[in-house]
């Protein structure tokens, strides 16, 4: 049994009186530790599979398997625990708190965590040991990324869901968010997840997952993924 | 519409929330301005509709010698008087059952200060009279009874009415008696209880004791400065012509009285000649006696004399009567022998006689035989028819011889019997004339015995006038003793009554000149006190709505600055587009102004209408003004509008211009994050390091956002603060009456005496309410209003001179204010009250002139001031007054302590002392406690007013805290969520800074409302009553109670609203 499990997960939105499916019979595996790529246009439904993996949303029907629970039917304090303890979150736009520093944003998610790494450590395996008690509005773009996967990784969870991590990054800073995410899915036998638009970083991956039109579209496995470095866009 | 305008309706729609809170917090500011500031106007223009209705007066006139109408004549003539009206009024008691109550009676009015009528109907007749409803209510007469004025009579003795019973067709309530104050008096308990309107005609006098003056004052508010100027011009006009009236009074007066002591002297003269006539009347009539007396003497020695020729007459008179009776007597006795002689030759001459006839009998019986022969012869010769003629013859002649015969024998007997007559007659002669003998002696007997009799009558007559005489001697000088005392007594009569006229004649020519007192309606207490009121309100109204403003300008501050930051983008794009700034600010300022204009305008409707009325509903128990006036008042509709723009529009200019100043492509990119920055606290690391994480960071939070901060803060303190002062409140006037009554008042009982009993009498009732059951102990005491005179005083001050100074702790505390040490009263001087010293700027050590009810004055020094909280008083000992008085206090009252009694218990107690008559009134403390539940009912409400408002405040603070926290905080509160934090922690997350903040708040208001509650017990305190101040700790409590409940409510929503909160805001692109 695969690790990640996504079967037959249908997701309607109800928009008045219209049903608007964003996941329609969707099907896929992830394994344990692997890198996994999700691209897709907008609107195919890859943030949707993305808020149902992160727990911030339930499925319409079908069945999520995460490490042999079936979250598809959690309730809202359940899915609250799954994220608090199975997920890291990296966002688009970082979401830090501007009030915190950087040491601090990382200890905001290591607080609610039992398992949670050592803040500090984290930081310093980001390349942020100089930066720990700076304010997120001292920090560059890059910088910003990588106190919040430090503050995901922290948490030490099972799948770090990452949402267009490098959207708002110019493409060098870009490239070297990737390659920490390669590194931390390599290193620390982690199952990272991206989700992206640029279809050019799929080679970095393990699986790629394709969707289109609220569906999952194929998957590509491959076997020798190739480092960031090698990967231009 | 332009665009750009219906963008800014759109968004009121879109952000309604922060549109309301900004209304709402307008609303309540505006609201409590409008109300507060109009309620002053709103309460002066009542009574000033109320005293133009009923034509009150503005100044007037009182005189010590009275007014008469020549006065109104002059004083009309002066410049702005328009009308002038004299009234009568006194005092007078009137004795209900047991009680006795000081009425003051005024003269019913013509035109100014007209009274309403209630119940009932105006008197019509000298028999009649109106009250006011409280006396219905206090003495328990209704309309349709009769009452008693007892009225002392004037100084010429002459009775003030010409009737004392009225009855009472009626209920009025007086335009001159607006608080329940009614002044004072020289009678009864020195207080007066109410006021009665009786009829002109009924007052026995001409002349008025005050004028009442109206001036030309059209709509010109009693308030108002220039009402101040006129009453000032009016009343210096009148002083101008007053020296001129008092002189035309005071030599009235002494006309008056000249002649009356004119008329006195004449009729003493008169009395004293009457009494000189009277004199010689009496002279006269003692010498006519004396000569009637003199004629007397000379009546009865003529008497004397006539009495002794009577007697001498008498006795000559009686001796020749008796003589001849003795001659009568010797005759009688001869012509008896004479008479038996008689009849002895008489009895001879009858045998005589007798022999004699028996022959002649015999001769005769012879002849009759021969009669019968010769008849017999005849006879036969006839019968032989023979002549007859000699026979016949013959027996004639016997016949003739026979009738001789008889003849002789007759002659014989008749000589007999004469001679036998002869002697019957004497002897009957004799025996008439023994008889009448007889009788002349008993005549003469019975003569000598009257005339005796009438002698020895005359005689004792005589002594009998001789007695007489005897006593008019005596009387006579008796009635000359006494015309001699009488005469004494009549020219001391007369001297005594020329020494008063005399008296009277000096007291003419002392006759000061009158005195005028030009007063205005501040000598009217009741006016005066409403008067100040109006001022505290006014006072109050410029603190309160403050902290209101202060909030809103906080809370349009904080709502737009995040609304001007939420649409930079917004605001970049229409700079780009060319708009200007005004166009571009002018969308948040109609936003702002919007919500402003609709919340100022329902604030106004609210607060113009109903905060004047509760205000006023509560001032109602203290003044009786109908009719309130409530209007909506332009001036504060335009100051509360202005000053809630300055807040909001101003705080929004000030949250547009610094975005403003941004070029758009600034604008058009995402606002850089606030800077994070460390804090203060930092900096001290051993409190920072022991923090926890989640303490860390809302430490951090709540420095961040400092105008949130100090609205929280601000809002939250004005929340406590307004409770605090609402329970302060209610908890310093409530205890003012336990306090009084309980700790500084101890004794259970006040008896006052009637004015007319004396001290024995009053030691007499005084036993008889000691010996009484339930009477534990009791204390005499001497109770009378006092003046301070070297001080503005306009307050009642009873002076309490208790017998017993060492046990009068137990009747009433003596214990300074501030160490609280109690006072023992000594020689020295005396203690005041501290409210009393307060107002009068007393301190102890001061020395001051004090009157006493007998106007005599004296300096004391003050050697306490005393903790009291109602009414004004003044202690002293009974030595102390005897010293600086010179006089023995005369106890007037008695203060008692009882067992414990249930209510019914001192009813009874009450009713046994009221048997005796010389108590005039009780007051029990109890029922003095029990008046005062309606006044803590009352409180009841403003403190409601108070905890709502604070509620209101609190709310719309924290809602809008709450709101702006999660429109600004959004991303940061849905990345927490997706981080996994429970909604608890989420909450928690934002809800510890507003915890936080409420607790700052919360310590800042309980502070503030200390300062609060002194300051409104500082304005609206009366100047009878003395508030403590000091808030009781559950009132610290509930304040907080209810503030943290306030909270609480808010947070709720908050919890709820955060829980609603979608973690896709987090993944959303920043704008």
């Amino acid at each position: 049994m695969a690790y990640i499990e996504f079967k037959d997960v249908v997701k309607e939105y109800k928009m008045g009186e219209v049903k608007i499916k964003a996941l329609n019979n969707t099907n896929f595996e992830i394994e344990k530790g692997e890198l996994v790529v999700i691209v897709g246009p907008s609107g195919a439904g890859k943030t949707t599979a993305l808020n149902i993996l992160g727990g911030m949303d339930n499925a319409t029907s079908g069945r999520v398997i995460i490490d042999n629970k079936d979250i598809t039917y959690f309730k809202e304090k359940e899915l609250i625990k799954y994220r608090r303890e199975d997920i890291g979150f990296v966002f688009q736009f970082y979401n830090l708190v501007p009030n915190l520093t950087a040491l601090e944003n990382v200890e905001l998610a290591t607080e609610i965590c039992k398992d949670s790494l050592n803040p500090v450590e984290i930081l310093k395996k980001v390349g942020l040991a100089d930066r720990m008690k700076n304010f997120p509005s001292q920090l560059s773009g890059g910088e910003q990324q990588r106190v919040a996967i430090a503050r995901a990784i922290a948490k030490n969870p099972k799948i770090l869901l990452c949402d267009e991590p490098t959207g708002a990054l110019d493409y060098n800073t870009g490239k070297q968010i990737l390659q920490l995410l390669q590194d931390t899915a390599r290193k620390e036998k982690m199952t990272v997840i991206i989700i992206t638009h640029n279809a050019a970083i799929a080679p970095m991956a393990d699986k790629v997952i394709h969707f289109k039109n609220g569906t999952v579209s194929s998957i590509q496995i491959n076997e020798q993924p190739k480092p960031i470095s090698e990967i231009e866009w | 519409m332009r665009a750009l305008n219906k963008d800014s309706l759109k968004e009121i729609k879109n952000s309604f929330k922060r549109f309301i809170s900004i209304l709402l917090i307008v609303l309540l500011g505006v609201g409590f301005f409008a109300g507060i500031k109009a309620t002053s106007p709103d309460m002066q223009d009542t009574l000033n509709k109320y005293y133009e209705d009923n034509n009150v007066f503005d100044i007037e006139i009182i005189s010590t010698l009275g007014l008469t109408d020549s006065d109104i004549e002059e004083i009309k003539k002066l410049d702005g008087v328009e009308q002038v009206e004299g009234a009568y009024s006194t005092d007078a008691i009137v004795g209900i059952g047991e009680n006795e109550y000081v009425a003051k009676l005024y003269t019913m009015p013509e035109n100014i200060n007209r009274i309403d009528i209630i119940e009932g109907r105006l008197p019509e007749n000298e028999n009649e009279c109106v009250v006011e409803e409280r006396f219905i209510e206090g003495t328990g007469k209704g309309i349709g009874d009769t009452i008693e004025f007892n009225i002392e009579d004037d100084e010429e003795g002459e009775s003030i009415l010409k009737n004392n019973e009225m009855t009472i067709v009626g209920t009025v309530k007086s335009p001159l008696y607006i608080s329940n104050e009614r002044g004072s008096s020289q009678l009864g308990a020195g207080k007066i209880n109410y006021y009665v309107y009786v009829p002109k005609e009924v007052i026995n006098s001409d002349i008025y004791t005050e004028l009442y003056i109206c001036i030309n004052s059209e709509n010109l508010s009693s308030f108002s400065n220039k009402y101040d100027d006129e009453i000032e011009k009016i009343k210096n006009n009148i002083e101008e012509i007053a020296d001129a009236r008092k002189e035309a009074r005071h030599n009235e007066l002494k006309d008056e009285a000249n002649a009356e002591v004119d008329e006195a002297q004449k009729e003493l003269d008169d009395k004293k000649a009457e009494a000189q006539q009277q004199i010689d009347e009496a002279q006269a009539e003692i010498d006519n006696a004396k000569n009637e007396l003199e004629d007397a003497r000379n009546k009865i020695s003529d008497s004397e004399s006539e009495l002794k020729t009577s007697r001498q007459k008498a006795n000559n008179e009686f001796a020749s009567a008796e003589n001849k009776i003795a001659e009568a007597k010797s005759e009688i006795e001869s012509k008896e022998k004479d008479l038996e002689n008689a009849k002895v030759e008489l009895s001879n001459k009858t045998a005589d006689a007798e022999a004699g006839i028996a022959s002649i009998e015999e001769g005769i019986s012879q002849i009759d035989e021969n009669i019968v022969i010769l008849e017999q012869q005849k006879e036969q010769l006839e019968a032989m028819g023979q002549d007859t003629t000699q026979i016949q013859n013959a027996i004639q002649e016997a016949n003739n011889k026979k009738i001789e015969l008889q003849n002789q024998k007759n002659s014989i007997q008749n000589q007999l019997d004469d001679a036998k007559a002869q002697i019957e007659s004497g002897e009957k002669q004799l025996n008439d004339a023994k008889q009448q003998l007889e009788e002349q002696e008993n005549t003469l007997n019975s003569e000598k015995n009257s005339t005796y009799r009438q002698l020895a009558n005359a005689q004792s007559e005589i002594d009998k006038a001789k007695q007489e005489l005897v006593d008019g001697e005596n009387e006579i000088k008796e009635g000359e003793s006494e015309l001699e005392t009488k005469k004494q007594e009549a020219q001391q009569e007369i001297d005594e009554a020329q020494a008063k006229i005399d008296d009277a004649r000096d007291k003419v020519n002392e006759i000061k000149k009158p005195d005028w007192y030009i007063l205005d309606r501040d000598s009217n207490t009741g006016y005066v006190s409403y008067s100040q009121d109006t001022e505290r309100i006014a006072n109050i109204g410029k603190v309160f709505p403050v902290v209101f403003f202060v909030v809103a300008a906080l809370i349009s501050l904080t709502s737009m600055t995040r609304m001007v930051e939420e649409q930079r983008t917004q605001i970049g794009t229409l700079k780009a587009l060319g708009y200007n700034k005004l166009q571009i600010a002018g969308k948040y300022i109609l936003y702002a102004l919007l919500a402003t204009v609709i919340g100022s305008v329902l604030g106004m409707c609210v607060g113009f209408y109903t905060i004047p009325a509760i205000i006023f509903d509560m001032y109602r128990m203290m003044y009786d003004v109908p009719n309130f006036i409530q209007e909506f008042n332009m001036t504060y509709a335009i100051g509360g509008l202005t000053i809630a723009l300055l807040c909001t529009v101003g705080a929004t200019i000030y949250s547009c211009a610094k975005e403003l100043k941004s070029t758009p492509a600034v604008l058009m990119r995402p606002k850089a994050p606030k800077v994070g920055k460390k804090v203060l606290l930092e900096r001290i690391g051993f409190i920072w390091s022991r923090l926890k994480f989640t303490q860390k960071v809302t430490v951090r939070n709540i420095f961040r956002y400092k105008k949130r901060f100090l609205m929280t803060i601000i809002g939250i303190a004005g929340c406590t603060a307004l409770i605090v002062a609402g329970f302060g409140l209610r908890g310093s006037v409530g205890r003012l009456i336990p306090l009084q009554y309980g700790e500084i008042f101890k004794y259970d009982l006040s008896i006052s005496f009637k004015d007319e009993a004396s001290r024995e009498d009053i030691g007499e009732s005084f036993n008889n309410i000691v010996s009484l059951d339930e009477i534990e102990k009791a204390m005499k005491v001497n109770l009378q209003y006092i003046d301070i005179l070297d001080k503005d005083n306009n307050n009642d001050i009873q002076l309490i001179i208790p017998e017993n100074v060492d046990e009068f702790s137990k009747y009433i505390l003596l214990q300074n204010e501030k160490t609280r040490e109690d006072y023992v009263l000594n020689n020295e001087g005396v203690i005041i009250t501290q409210k009393l010293s307060e107002l009068l700027d007393i301190n102890i050590g001061d020395t001051i002139k004090i009157e006493n009810s007998n106007d005599e004055v004296a300096e004391v020094k003050v050697m306490g001031i005393t903790r009291n909280y109602l009414m004004h008083y003044m202690y002293m000992s009974p030595e102390f007054y005897n010293k600086i008085y010179n006089e023995n206090v005369k106890y007037n009252a008695v203060y008692t302590i009882d067992e414990s009694l249930n209510e019914e218990q001192e009813d009874s107690l009450g009713k046994k002392i009221l048997e005796d008559s010389n108590v005039s009134n009780i007051s029990f403390i109890s029922v003095t406690k029990g008046l005062f539940d309606d006044v803590m009912q009352n409180m009841i409400f403003v403190v409601f007013i108070l905890i709502i408002s604070a509620g209101l405040l609190a709310f719309v603070v924290l809602y809008n805290l709450s709101n702006v926290n999660i429109s600004e905080r959004i991303r940061e509160l849905a990345t927490i969520k997706v981080l996994g934090f429970y909604n608890r922690e989420v909450y928690n997350y934002v809800g510890r800074e507003t915890t936080i903040l409420t607790i700052i708040g919360i310590a800042i208001g309980l502070v503030a409302g200390y300062f609060l509650n002194s300051f409104i017990i500082k304005t609206c305190e009366l100047d009878i009553l003395m508030f403590d101040a000091t808030i009781e700790f559950t009132s610290y409590l509930y304040s907080v109670l209810l503030t943290v409940i306030f909270t609480v409510i808010v947070n709720i929503t908050t919890y709820f609203a955060l829980k609603k909160i979608n973690m896709v805001e987090s993944l959303k692109s920043i704008e």
